[in-house]
Formats: structure tokens, C-alpha cells, sequence
């Protein structure tokens, strides 16, 4: 978690196994332990089954935790007067098809206690921000799964959350819509709301993450900022240097040179992770040594690269 | 107390606009037209052969109509999932359960109006006069529907629906022969008799709801036939009620 915010979604050691009649139960999550500070947009990774849905239903009371536990707003986890400040959207756009768009919205604003003008005020702006205008008054039944999708986002913000919970926003939406819905993640941040969400599209989590979490088999395997876990292992760093090339340079150890343009005094080079005296070492030489540092940059990862590394690690136990 | 209400809308709102009721009403016109067809056999006794063919589907149809209702106010939304998206709001288990049985009752209150209406219609048409104990009727049939609904949640809450309707089938039928029963059980050896009794005395007494017949049919009953009855279907539903809201507390929604 960012610095010293106030924790809005805080689960500790929590273990979720799910029984069916006397079977052996199956453990959804593993002791996890993970915080959301306020105004943070946390994504969760994992694959199909790794836990992610079953901690947001932990998180709303919807299932109960085997062992652990957690806060939510400052209460237990799903807490009744907590929720009232959490929009929660579903996985699949679960609605009821015999009522319409305006419907929907109108039932779940009723069931946060609101009615009257307050009410239709906030449908119209929950539809609004959502461009839903147009299917206001159509049926869900006869709405695409893209006009679904936005339908149960903007059933999320009708409570004028804290807290949103999103099971795969960005699933099921076309490029354009898409878009829509990562501006929309990034105004909610920018308003100091707190988001927590699945997504499969890693690159769009990329763009819209502070911090990310991933999660394989129930156990939490990372967590951190996109910088620090993108660059934490394996990342090194690049160097691109103007003039000539310090010998330094060309005699540190894991240094490769991946271009060079002698013609215009350019060269380009990739370091192996270095800590922060190796750093002062390396520039201060190269400065030292009539180099000229164009840039100096952590090598970042790529998201995808990241995960898939992490997925295709041996497993605690495996390893064992 | 808004959230209450508006589920109980949604409930009926489900009812209506699936055509539930729609359906409903084609059947019992069908089956009212059979009654006409039937009552040049009756010698004589059209009128009775009218209202008891009359009452037996209005009975018939509240229990057809409570086990569909049944099965979409609980099983179904666990099966669509869309009880995510409710219980995910600030509302209480007790307000959901609440706002499910009071939106059945107002769709089996509307569908037994029409019903007892179709009826009179029949009776006035064919000559045969209308009846104030078709008042009674009501009264008595929506107590029945009320005991019926409430049952119909705690089956849902803990069984598939095809347990559930078989269930509360069962019930139906056990709940009308309740005081049978019961003389029934007397007769086994002791141990077998106290329990059979024991189990008997859980029953609904639908029995007591049984006597809109006789009014039907020009009894006059007396004020304590209604107020036990309805005692009987409040205590009882309150009851079942309760038992329903401990299943659903204890559910999990994966």
C-alpha cells in the first residue's frame, strides 16, 4: 500500500475452502493477506480460479472465510453499513432481463435506501458517465453484452461508492468502449474513490493499476506497484550514453552493449540489476570519465512478461 | 423499509411481465369452459357442479402458481446469479426474504382476485347467482396461499426446486388431510403413535382453511373459524419464516 493511507479493504491471512457434502474441500485462497488504501486502483491477476472473485465476495459478505478475516471501511467484512459505500459489479452482467436499463438502476438504488429526486438524479448520472442514455428504457433482455456490461458498471456507482469492486470490468467490450471504461477507472481515481479489480487484459491493467496483486492457486505470489514489481526482478537497467564509451562501461560485469552509433557519438547499453552504490559507481565513473549519460532508466518488464514468468514458476512446494 | 418494498415490486413485476399470470388466466378460462361443458350432465346441481369444479382449480392454481413463484423468488436467482447483485447492497437477509414473501403474496393476492372474479363471472352467466361466501372464500384460500408461500421459501432456501415443489406437494396434500392424520396416528402403538403425532402436529392445519368451501356453498361459519384460521396462518408463517431467514443466513454464495 501507498505510504500511510487509510485502509479501505484489508484482509489477513484469510482462507476460503469451499466443501461439497463430505468431498474433500477445495481451498479457493490460502492465507492471504492484502490491503487497498484509499484512493489506490489494486488490480488482481491470476488465472481462471486463482481466488480473485472469491476475495471480493469475501470482501461483501457473500461468502464467509474459513479461517482470517478482515476490514471493510473500518468493519468486518461484509458488513452491512460498510457496503452502503460499495459498488460491486458482477463478474457476468448478471440482471434481470424483464426489467429495463432505467429499472435496474432505479432496483438497485432502492435497495442503497435511495428514492424520490436523489434517486433519479443519481440513475441519470450513473447513465450518463456511462453513455446508457440511449438504452435507458430498453430491456436488458434485448441489450447487447456490450450495453450489459456498462449497465452493471454504472449499477456499481450507484451507490456513489468509496469502494468499487469490479469482477472483469473491461471483459466483453469493444476497443472503443473499452477506452471508455479505463477513462472512467481513471476519473474514479482521480474523484479519491478506491478500486479493486479483476481483469485478463493485462495491458489495460498496465494503463490503469497503481498496485497489482497476483494470485496463483489461492496464494498470493506478488504484490506491489507496477514499478517496483516490473523492475524488481531480472529488470536491470539501460543505459544510453553520448560520446565516448567509458571503459567502465565497456568492463562491467553482465554490461552488453545492444547498439551503437559511432557517427553519432550514441551507444546503448543494458546493465544487470544494480544496487544503489553500484549505481553512484557506475555514473559517477562514466561522468568521471568524460561519458556523457543520455539516460538511465530501470529496464521495465512488461506486464504480460511478468505474469507469465510468475505463472510458469515452480510452485512453493514443487520447489520443495 | 424501502428496500422491503421495492423487492417485493420486483417480485410481482417478475411475475407480470414473464406472464405468469397471463398464462394462468388462459388456462383457467379453459378449464371454466370445460365446467360449462360439463354442467348439462349435472342434473340439476349445475350450481354446485360450477363452484366445486370452480373452487378445486382456484385451489389447484394457487398451488401451481406458489410453486413457480417459489421457484423464480429464491432457486432461480441462485441459479442466475442475480442474488449477487442484490445481496451485495446494505440490505439484510430478513429484508430480502421479507420483500420475496410479500412480493408472492401480492402476485397470488392479485391472481386469486381474478380468479374468485373469473368464478362469479361464471356463476352470474350461467344464471346461478352470485355468492357473498365467495368473500369467505378469498379470505380462507389467501391464508392458505400465505402458509403455502412461506413454505415455498424454506423449501427453495434449502433444496433444488424439483425437491422443493415435490415437498411442497406433499405438504399440500398432508396439510388438508392434517386432522386424518392425526386420528390415523392415535390408532398405531404408542411409541409410533407419539411420534407419527408429533410429526403430524407440524403439519399446516390447511384444513381450517378448507371451510371457504362450505361457505361456498352457503354455510354460515362462525367468527372463530376465521380467527383461528388466520392465527393458525400467521403464527405458522411467522415460523416458517424464521426457519427460511436461518437457511438463507447461513447460505454462501459462490
Amino acid at each position: 500500500m501507498a505510504g500511510a493511507a487509510e485502509v479501505v479493504l484489508g484482509f489477513e491471512r484469510i482462507e476460503k475452502v469451499y466443501r461439497a457434502g463430505w468431498r474433500r474441500g477445495v481451498h479457493a485462497l490460502r492465507g492471504v493477506t492484502l490491503t487497498v488504501g484509499a484512493g489506490e486502483a489494486v488490480a488482481l491477476l491470476g488465472h481462471n480460479g486463482a481466488g480473485k472473485t472469491t476475495l471480493m465476495k469475501l470482501a461483501l459478505g457473500l461468502l464467509r472465510p474459513t479461517r482470517g478475516g478482515g476490514r471493510l471501511l473500518g468493519r468486518p467484512l461484509g458488513d452491512r453499513v460498510a457496503r452502503r459505500a460499495v459498488g460491486f459489479q458482477p463478474e457476468q452482467p448478471y440482471l434481470y432481463p424483464f426489467l429495463s436499463a432505467r429499472e435496474t438502476l432505479e432496483l438497485l438504488g432502492h435497495l442503497n435506501g435511495l428514492r424520490g429526486a436523489p434517486l433519479r438524479r443519481r440513475v441519470g448520472e450513473a447513465a450518463e458517465r456511462l453513455g446508457l442514455e440511449p438504452a435507458l428504457d430498453t430491456q436488458v433482455r434485448r441489450l447487447s453484452r456490450g450495453w450489459l456490461q456498462r449497465l452493471a458498471l454504472a449499477g456499481a456507482l450507484m451507490p456513489d461508492p468509496r469502494l468499487l469492486l469490479l469482477d472483469e470490468p473491461l471483459s466483453g467490450l469493444d476497443p472503443q468502449a473499452r477506452l471508455g471504461v479505463k477513462d472512467l477507472i481513471r476519473e474514479l481515481r482521480a474523484e479519491g474513490r478506491t478500486l479493486l479489480f479483476n481483469s485478463h487484459v493485462l495491458p489495460d491493467v498496465e494503463q490503469v493499476a497503481d498496485r497489482v496483486a497476483v494470485l496463483r492457486g489461492g496464494e498470493l505470489v506478488a504484490c506491489g506497484s507496477l514499478d517496483d514489481l516490473l523492475s524488481r526482478d531480472g529488470g536491470g537497467y539501460e543505459l544510453e550514453l553520448g560520446g565516448p564509451v567509458p571503459a567502465l562501461v565497456a568492463a562491467w560485469p553482465g554490461a552488453e552493449r545492444l547498439w551503437s552509433r559511432p557517427e553519432a557519438g550514441r551507444s546503448f547499453w543494458r546493465f544487470p540489476p544494480l544496487g544503489r552504490q553500484e549505481q553512484q559507481r557506475l555514473l559517477g565513473g562514466i561522468l568521471a570519465g568524460g561519458g556523457e549519460i543520455v539516460s538511465f532508466a530501470a529496464r521495465r518488464e512488461g506486464l504480460e512478461a511478468f505474469f507469465s514468468r510468475l505463472m510458469t514458476a515452480p510452485r512453493r512446494e514443487e520447489a520443495a | 423499509m424501502t428496500a422491503i418494498l421495492s423487492l417485493a415490486r420486483h417480485t410481482l413485476l417478475d411475475a407480470l411481465r414473464e406472464r405468469l399470470l397471463h398464462t394462468l388466466g388462459v388456462f383457467l378460462l379453459i378449464l371454466f369452459g370445460a365446467s360449462r361443458l360439463l354442467e348439462p350432465l349435472a342434473l340439476g346441481e349445475g350450481r354446485r357442479v360450477t363452484l366445486d369444479l370452480g373452487l378445486a382449480l382456484v385451489s389447484l392454481s394457487g398451488l401451481l402458481l406458489v410453486l413457480f413463484l417459489g421457484s423464480r423468488a429464491l432457486q432461480r436467482e441462485i441459479e442466475r446469479r442475480t442474488i449477487l447483485l442484490l445481496l451485495a447492497r446494505p440490505i439484510r437477509r430478513a429484508e430480502f426474504l421479507a420483500g420475496k414473501y410479500l412480493g408472492m403474496l401480492a402476485v397470488t393476492g392479485i391472481a386469486l382476485c381474478g380468479m374468485l372474479a373469473l368464478l362469479g363471472l361464471v356463476l352470474w352467466a350461467s344464471g346461478h347467482g352470485l355468492t357473498a361466501g365467495l368473500l369467505a372464500v378469498g379470505y380462507f384460500a389467501m391464508l392458505e396461499l400465505a402458509i403455502l408461500c412461506a413454505w415455498s421459501l424454506a423449501l427453495t432456501g434449502a433444496a433444488g426446486p424439483a425437491a422443493a415443489g415435490a415437498a411442497l406437494i406433499a405438504l399440500f396434500v398432508a396439510g388438508r388431510l392434517a386432522p386424518s392424520l392425526l386420528e390415523t396416528a392415535a390408532m398405531l402403538p404408542p411409541a409410533a403413535a407419539a411420534l407419527a403425532g408429533a410429526l403430524f402436529r407440524m403439519l399446516p392445519r390447511l384444513d381450517l382453511c378448507a371451510a371457504g368451501f362450505e361457505a361456498a356453498h352457503g354455510a354460515t361459519l362462525p367468527a372463530q373459524a376465521f380467527l383461528w384460521a388466520g392465527l393458525h396462518a400467521l403464527l405458522y408463517c411467522t415460523a416458517l419464516l424464521l426457519l427460511a431467514l436461518l437457511i438463507l443466513r447461513r447460505r454462501e454464495f459462490a
